[in-house]
């Protein structure tokens, strides 16, 4: 296992299985480990354990909603560049990076550059559209732990999120990898519209292959971040519906190993079930993150800045100085400050230390600034009842 | 130097188990499976995370302290690999 020493104890990543695990002072006693100056009062915050690492700006498809703007003609960095980042991460200690784009199978080094990951003992996991993938591009991601395909949904469903039909070319290279014996998900943008398709377009993916699925947010960044974004967010009811629905898919696909992810920005949804609000440490022990920018997680976008997620600007930090600069750099020590200064209905949340606020990216966009995600079902009715306070 | 001792990690001492790879490239997942599933899957589950909590050899990574003890620091990262 790859143990980085914490404030709290340690994180492991296993080896024999894909997991991370958080240890806390006493388990890495057991394992004849100290914490030393990590464990002194006062230490630093950690760097981030996983990074999406974005390594072209590059891509054809043209999806009406992409979060990075990507165009044919984008900018891509050099391989001895995206080298020197992988640098930094393994010194950073990072776990995971998550190679994105732009459409990152654009670039003929990419295997290089997984290969390189391992070299510096982080896992490389990858996202693609599948556009575009043919046998020979295949093999180059042969280093990669998992490759997830963008998949919004079985047929006309696909159309309505990315605004072009590559629904088919999608389910090709999910079938592709599968068969070529890799380890394959699929990431799904779940909006207002395609929502209730999600049940049979979890059991097509299975059906072509994929072993997981994560379930994704839209957010309003790049491309849709414009008033369409009201349109295709889900609604109030498909998010005070979204636990139920989430409980029942999992009963159906995790028996047969198939399992379901949720991104960060989708925990607040969590907050509107009676039974997991009551069960905090439940959701910690199961490993749910919520807004981890900042903490666990970071961006290193194509122009080589750090940035608390992929969906908000980029700080003044390059990633080289991501090692020490992750401590110091004003911007992401506000995003860490954040959870601890959030108001209400955030500050009396039972889930606050898990969901950390909510998606920062949603509510800048909707509220000029960042302040409880105003989807969340129990922000939303606090607002109802500050509103309805005001009225009397 | 001292020979570690690695003893069996309590099962209250692993606070986060975060199951898979993470293949997304722009948001953080979580898998939720163990929120729903049985005890008995969970169970089985936690079982394993800590039979390689047992067993796997151990490598310390990440940044050492900005300033201090690197000696120690070094020292630590040797009986850490005296271990295996």
């Amino acid at each position: 296992m790859r143990l980085r020493l914490e404030p709290f104890g340690a994180w492991a990543r296993l080896e024999s299985m894909p997991a991370v695990v958080a240890l806390d002072r006493e388990g890495v006693r057991a394992l004849g480990i100290d914490g030393g100056e990590r464990w002194l009062h006062g230490a630093p915050p950690s760097p981030p354990i996983e990074v999406h690492l974005a390594v072209t700006q590059k891509c054809g498809a043209g999806c009406e909603g992409c979060y990075l703007d990507a165009r044919p003609d984008g900018f891509e960095p050099a391989l001895e560049v995206m080298l020197a980042r992988l640098d930094v991460l393994r010194d950073a200690g990072v776990m995971t990076v998550a190679f994105g784009g732009g459409e990152p199978i654009t670039r003929d080094d990419l295997g290089v550059l997984a290969d390189a990951a391992r070299a510096r003992g982080i896992t490389p996991v990858l996202t693609t559209s599948g556009l575009g993938l043919s046998p020979a591009k295949l093999e180059r991601l042969r280093s990669f732990a998992q490759v997830n395909v963008s998949y919004d949904g079985v047929g006309a469903a696909y159309a309505a999120v990315r605004g072009f039909e590559g629904g088919r070319a999608a389910e090709t290279a999910i079938g592709m990898l599968a068969r070529a014996g890799m380890r394959v998900g699929v990431n799904i943008v779940l909006t207002s519209q395609t929502l209730s398709s999600l049940p049979e377009t979890l059991r097509h993916a299975r059906s072509l292959g994929a072993s997981e699925a994560q379930l994704l947010r839209y957010k309003p960044a790049g491309r849709a971040a414009t008033l369409d974004y009201l349109a295709r967010r889900l609604t109030p009811e498909q998010v005070d519906a979204f636990p139920a629905l989430l409980r029942s898919l999992t009963e159906e696909h995790a028996p047969s190993g198939f399992s379901l992810r949720i991104d960060c920005s989708m925990v607040p949804f969590l907050a509107g079930d009676p039974e997991l609000y009551s069960s905090p440490k439940t959701l910690e022990r199961a490993g749910i993150f919520g807004c981890e920018g900042g903490q666990a997680l970071a961006a290193v976008k194509v122009d080589g800045r750090v940035a608390p997620c992929s969906f908000v600007p980029s700080t003044e930090l390059p990633a080289e100085g991501l090692v020490h600069g992750h401590e110091e750099d004003p911007e992401l020590r506000w995003w860490r400050a954040y959870p601890g200064l959030a108001a209400e209905p955030c500050a009396s949340c039972a889930i606050a230390s898990v969901c950390k606020g909510g998606c920062k990216a949603v509510s800048t966009f909707l509220l000029g600034a960042a302040g409880p995600d105003p989807e969340c079902p129990r922000v939303r009715a606090h607002r109802e009842t500050s509103v309805a306070r005001g009225a009397a | 130097m001292e020979p570690v001792v690695r003893t069996p990690v309590d099962g209250d001492s692993v606070t986060r188990v975060r199951l898979g790879h993470g293949a997304n490239c722009s948001s953080i997942g979580s898998v939720v499976d163990t929120l729903f599933v049985t005890s008995l899957l969970g169970g089985a589950i936690f079982a394993a995370v800590l039979g390689a909590l047992g067993n796997e050899p151990i490598e310390i990574v990440g940044p050492a302290p900005a300033k201090g003890s690197g000696e120690k620091d070094a020292e630590k990262r040797a009986d850490a690999k005296d271990a295996r």
